[in-house]
């Protein structure tokens, strides 16, 4: 009989189990074997069998590094530690096969073997490898010209859509951005300061590939402020083509009733359009993103740690996404400062706009309130303007 | 202006202080230090670099508990087991 019965059912189901790739890895590191004997006992007793935390890492960094440790070193000596190292991936996560080869063999060298790309933040993470080791492998990763990520009260490791790398529709060039945030705030990503965690993600257009409006707590999505670019000859061919039915797939599915079509001609009332994607995605070579591109910045989006989940909602509808970004900065730099100042223990940026106000929190970094700024705009009524206050 | 030596000096101590009694974080340092030595004499940016300095040197560390905190090098008991 297996040493394992309990995870060997996790192999049985039709999707690929990862308890298949660790058994694969203990053939040749004892890391693994141990891992797969602490892992049945956690299912077994229905509890996990590591502590987390503690005060790992390597000289001078704050994050990067997350402490594992069992809690029976004596049945499973390999794994007494256990500590994850996030590397921080490149620009909308392009490697080379040299560089994920070199990843991959720096880590078979010091640590279990087992990978997991990419983490939730974008790091391309290594799971499993033991205090002595982290300083080497650190100094390895710096002379071949990479960094660890973030990780605890900092900023998190930026990520990226691949933007116009890849995608027509890109709105501004996330990679860069994304290249350029994360040289700006070395600091504040690798010596934690902040209340909590801060997240940032860009997408380069309103699609959000990188779902950062759920996942970071300021999500950059690429946008447009004039009109769709539309090409009346090529919505002719959709029409004709018979594979897009414009009235049922394209008009009537726009979540704010914008288009029409009364069978020859589409129209866009461009003021009313919410900038969803839905018709641009559906007849592409008919429909484009506008040509005065940009993007809307929103914050705090969050999982449910502390407190629920949140979505981001904006906070400047639009802002030109141009190098040296130094608009963008100055903003993040009003945020960062407010927050720090009163941002509770663990608390993100979006639980201490809830907690506050948006209105208390728009005022106080500085900025104009807008309506595009209210989370919900077509189903909240409860909207007072001050100027219509009579004054007493 | 309270000297460098000085802010690190006391963010030191207050590290010190609560050393095995409470995981105490970066904000709530600040926060103590500044009111400390006055607003005047002191800014964030002040303690900020008298952290980083005092971790660079290893004479504190940062460590993870629900939040990064900052610590007095020690080895851990998990590490001992």
């Amino acid at each position: 009989m297996s040493d394992t019965p309990m995870i060997d059912q996790l192999e049985t189901g039709p999707w690929p189990s990862f308890i298949k790739d660790i058994k694969r890895m203990a053939a040749k590191n004892a890391m693994c074997k141990d891992l797969l004997g602490l892992l049945e006992m956690s299912y077994k007793d229905k509890r996990t069998h590591w502590k987390h935390g503690g005060i790992v890492g390597v000289r001078g960094y704050g994050g990067g590094i997350i402490g594992r440790y069992s809690d029976s070193p004596e049945k499973f000596p390999n794994v007494s530690h256990f500590h994850t190292v996030r590397v921080n991936q490149p620009s909308a996560w392009f490697y080379n096969t040299g560089a994920l080869r070199y990843l991959c063999d720096l880590w078979e060298k010091h640590g279990s073997g087992l990978t997991n790309l990419h983490g939730s933040t974008g790091d391309f993470v290594m799971l499993g490898t033991t205090t002595d080791q982290l300083e080497p492998i650190f100094t390895d990763l710096s002379e071949h010209g990479w960094d660890l990520g973030g990780s605890g009260s900092d900023v998190r490791t930026p990520s990226c859509c691949n933007g116009m790398a890849r995608c027509e529709f890109a709105c501004y060039d996330t990679m860069n951005l994304c290249y350029d945030l994360t040289n700006e705030y070395q600091d504040e990503l690798h010596r934690p300061a902040f209340p909590y965690k801060f997240k940032f993600k860009m997408s380069g257009c309103p699609n959000d590939c990188v779902a950062s409006i759920a996942r970071s707590d300021c999500s950059i999505i690429g946008t447009w402020r004039d009109d769709i670019q539309q090409d009346n000859a090529a919505v002719t061919e959709y029409a004709k083509g018979g594979k897009v039915d414009i009235a049922n797939d394209v008009v009537a599915k726009c979540p704010t009733g914008c288009m029409s079509w009364d069978g020859s001609k589409l129209s866009i009332d461009n003021k009313n359009c919410n900038r969803c994607m839905h018709c641009i995605n559906v007849m592409p070579k008919a429909l484009r993103p506008g040509k005065d591109k940009g993007a809307m910045i929103l914050l705090g989006a969050k999982a449910p740690i502390v407190q629920g989940a949140l979505l981001s909602s904006v906070i400047v509808p639009f802002i030109k996404m141009e190098p040296p970004y130094e608009e963008f900065k100055d903003l993040i730099r009003r945020i960062w400062e407010f927050w720090d100042e009163h941002g509770e223990n663990r608390e993100r940026i979006g639980e201490m706009i809830v907690r506050i106000g948006k209105g208390n929190f728009v005022e106080e970094i500085g900025l104009e309130p807008l309506p595009a700024m209210i989370k919900e705009p077509r189903s909240n009524p409860y909207i007072f303007y001050e100027e219509y206050f009579e004054e007493e | 202006m309270a000297s460098l030596e000085e802010i690190k000096s006391y963010l030191f101590q207050k590290v010190e202080s609560y050393a095995g009694k409470k995981q105490v974080k970066v904000p709530h340092l600040t926060q103590e230090v500044i009111e400390h030595f006055g607003e005047a004499e002191c800014s964030k940016k002040d303690v900020k670099e008298a952290l980083k300095e005092l971790i660079d040197e290893e004479k504190l560390v940062y460590g993870y508990f629900g939040g990064t905190t900052i610590e007095l090098p020690h080895v851990e008991g998990s590490a001992n087991a």
